[in-house]
């Protein structure tokens, strides 16, 4: 920026100073300040009238205070001290509220289908329990059972003519040695 | 035109009453103490000493003689409040100026920019005053009192014509005759802040007023 005038412009800057400067002539009158000074006794005056009962009490506070024998600051500390446990413990408390205050999300236990089946009422479903007879039993009824129809559509009549009724002395087992071999022993 | 008889050209400048800063300064600080200490009597003098003074500030801010009441009642109750926090590492003349200019600006920016500066803000007083009539109308062969009301409402509109700002730097230098230094403490910029805003004003009070300065 550049203040650099030319002799006309400085002449003209001086001249409106000049003019400016009359401005300082504008003071206000002889009786303005004591005037001045009353109004100001009488509004600090109204102001203190006008003071809240919270402020009265907390400059009696202060001058108590003030008055006071005890070390002020070994007192000031140690209520500082009481305020902070007090902020702390109540922050902790106010944590506590805060997450039992949250509202409980529903845990949703994903299980595995698995259909309801009485796996007892397969044939087969007690097949290693090699020692139960009633099984082996079982299982020889029904092959017997069946073996008429099965034996129809493999072979003929046999030489007889007539079919015999199953019973365990002529049976003859479909597989000699069976579904672990030991099936007619 | 009558109003070149109010040029500037002829016109010597008085000197400027720059507060003494020794002997006042230290005046101030006993009378600050004092203050501090609950001596009511020690705060009316510094009110006293420095009312006429925070006058021009504020009037040549405002142009308006019950807002300068006003707002120095409130910059006295300020500082009244405030003396005992106080702590002297600028001088009490600089403290109690800074806080004219603040609490004037605040004034202004709720008044707003829709005040308009009417006659009877002018202040007829000085029109009495010897040595403003002389300065105003030496090499003048024309009616006194037209041309010493129409320079003043004439500068009062140049003045607030200025932004905030501006007026400031031009009252507190041209006006009270403070230094650079000095503003810029009050102002809390610096010293080539103050000198460019001066700059500025000064520019722009040339082209309010060429009728008086050509």
């Amino acid at each position: 920026m550049n203040h650099q005038n030319t002799p006309d412009t400085e002449y003209e800057f001086k001249a409106v100073q000049g003019l400016i400067r009359l401005k300082r002539f504008e003071q206000p009158e002889e009786d303005f300040t004591e005037n001045f000074l009353r109004e100001f006794h009488q509004r600090q005056r109204a102001e203190m009238l006008k003071q809240s009962a919270f402020s009265l009490l907390a400059e009696r506070v202060g001058t108590w205070w003030n008055n006071l024998l005890v070390p002020k600051w070994g007192l000031a500390a140690a209520t500082a001290a009481v305020c902070v446990m007090g902020a702390w413990m109540a922050s902790q408390n106010h944590e506590a509220t805060v997450v039992t205050s949250v509202p409980a999300i529903p845990v949703i236990e994903e299980k595995p289908f698995i259909p309801k089946m009485d796996l007892s009422d397969l044939p087969m479903a007690n097949i290693t329990d090699r020692g139960n007879s009633k099984l082996e039993e079982s299982l020889l009824r029904k092959h017997l059972e069946m073996r008429p129809a099965i034996e129809s559509t493999v072979s003929p009549l046999p030489a007889s003519g007539t079919w015999q009724v199953p019973s365990q002395q002529n049976a003859v087992p479909a597989t000699h040695n069976g579904v672990d071999g030991g099936l007619g022993r | 035109m009558e109003e070149s008889s109010l040029s500037a050209k002829a016109a010597p400048v008085a000197p400027l009453n720059v507060p003494a800063p020794g002997s006042s300064a230290a005046e101030d600080r006993i009378l600050v103490e004092r203050a501090q200490a609950g001596d009511t009597k020690a705060f009316d003098d510094l009110v006293r000493k420095y009312t006429p003074k925070l006058y021009g500030l504020v009037y040549n801010m405002t142009s308006n003689r019950e807002d300068t009441a006003d707002v120095l009642q409130d910059v006295f109750a300020k500082a009244y409040r405030s003396i005992k926090r106080f702590m002297g590492k600028s001088s009490f003349y600089t403290w109690i100026y800074s806080i004219s200019v603040n609490m004037t600006l605040n004034f202004l920016k709720k008044r707003g920019r829709h005040h308009k500066v009417s006659l009877d803000d002018v202040d007829t007083g000085i029109h009495n005053d010897p040595e403003f009539i002389r300065v105003t109308t030496a090499n003048s062969g024309v009616s006194r009192e037209v041309n010493i009301h129409e320079l003043q409402k004439r500068l009062n509109a140049a003045m607030m014509k200025l932004s905030e700002d501006h007026r400031t730097v031009v009252t507190l230098y041209d006006v009270q005759g403070l230094q650079h230094a000095e503003i810029s403490k009050i102002l809390g910029v610096s010293e080539g802040t103050v000198r460019s805003r001066l700059f500025y004003a000064h520019r722009l009070l040339q082209s309010y007023l060429e009728d008086f300065v050509k």
